[in-house]
């Protein structure tokens, strides 16, 4: 953890510039979204929980729902300066859990959770760029303001850069 | 269901943490047998907090620890959750199998056996509370999830974040004689348990 580290919690959106990273960690059903406009240096992270704000009662947290998320993300960038147009996406989460909830109905939470963001961005017309989602495993991400890149850590699949 | 306005006042957390810690008691008490060692747990803690604010009480959403997830049913259904650092869930895996404790990854005995132990205190736990709340509470079959806290606390909160703000957390933390197998227990009363509960006793 350096002092540019910035760490992004459950539900939460951050912004910055370079040389800021932007972290989360332990990301497991939710998906980090990066947004990343590389003429200014400056992206965005969200840390999403749940797919779709119109299906639960309490919305006083917008930044828990894909569909708030990503144009409150897409919004605070474009205030800062970027185009939208040059704007670059990536998806990473949206795992799920084995042998707890057979049965369940929250046991796709994590592809639905990917599944939106994909169709919010293109709604947006956002380019993705990158994913790494699924699987049973969770993540750490760490979002480098500088180059745009994320590097992605996991505890069975190693460390890779996307 | 548990709402935003709903907050435990200093009684209601009494009596639930001195609840939680006979349960806690006994279930240690359970271990111990099991293990034929001493097993201490302190005094839980009663946490009423955002379920986005859960994993910073875990400690470490990047920590790699063993999780033995059973789902609780019955009349104030919910989750039991037991963590343990990997270190200590392989030396609760070599007391239990006697094998000695390799550095390598968990097999599938040791496991099988952390699994086992996890089911005797869940259920031990819930005994103590069914009796002494006469309500109805039946533990499932332990799942095992070897991956980051936060990953884990995730994948367990996720459907709760849905309907409520607010999670219940009631944590024990557990250790044997030797300080080699440390580990947290916690409960995580579904929205509408929690009031279940507090009407059984009383409250």
């Amino acid at each position: 953890m350096s002092l540019n580290d910035i760490s992004v919690g459950m539900a939460e959106i951050k912004i910055a510039t370079a040389p800021a990273v932007l972290s989360s960690l332990g990301i497991g059903s939710c998906v980090g979204v990066t947004l990343y406009y590389a003429r200014l240096k400056l992206g965005g992270l969200a840390h999403i929980m749940l797919p779709d704000i119109e299906a639960v009662k309490n919305r006083s947290n917008r930044a828990k729902f894909v569909n708030t998320a990503l144009p409150d993300l897409i919004a605070k960038l474009e205030e800062m300066g970027a185009d939208r147009r040059f704007v670059k996406a990536k998806i990473m989460g949206g795992a799920h859990m084995f042998g707890f909830s057979e049965n369940n109905r929250i046991f796709n939470v994590g592809s639905r959770n990917v599944e939106k963001s994909r169709e919010v961005l293109h709604q947006l017309k956002i380019r993705i760029v990158g994913e790494d989602t699924g699987g049973n495993h969770g993540r750490s991400i760490y979002f480098d303001l500088e180059t745009g890149e994320v590097r992605i850590r996991t505890i069975a699949h190693g460390e890779s850069n996307l | 269901m548990l709402k935003k306005n709903i907050v435990l006042n200093e009684r209601q957390q009494d009596v639930l943490r001195e609840i939680a810690n006979m349960c806690a008691g006994n279930a240690a008490t359970s271990l111990s047998q099991l293990l034929n060692r001493k097993i201490e747990m302190n005094v839980p803690n009663v946490h009423l907090l955002r379920v986005e604010n859960v994993p910073d009480v875990v400690g470490g959403a990047e920590n790699l620890v063993v999780g033995i997830v059973c789902q609780v049913f019955g009349d104030a259904p919910g989750v039991i959750l037991l963590l343990f650092p990997q270190q200590d869930a392989r030396s609760l895996a070599g007391i239990l199998t006697g094998q000695k404790i390799k550095n390598g990854i968990l097999t599938e005995m040791d496991q099988s056996a952390i699994k086992e132990a996890g089911s005797i205190l869940a259920a031990s736990y819930l005994n103590t509370l069914s009796g002494f709340t006469g309500i109805n509470l039946i533990p499932s079959t332990p799942g095992i999830v070897i991956d980051m806290a936060g990953a884990l606390i995730d994948y367990i909160l996720i459907e709760l974040s849905a309907v409520c703000e607010y999670a219940l957390l009631i944590d024990s933390k557990f250790v044997d004689a030797d300080k080699s197998v440390r580990g947290n227990f916690f409960l995580l009363p579904n929205p509408g348990s929690l009031e279940t509960i507090l009407k059984a006793i009383g409250e």
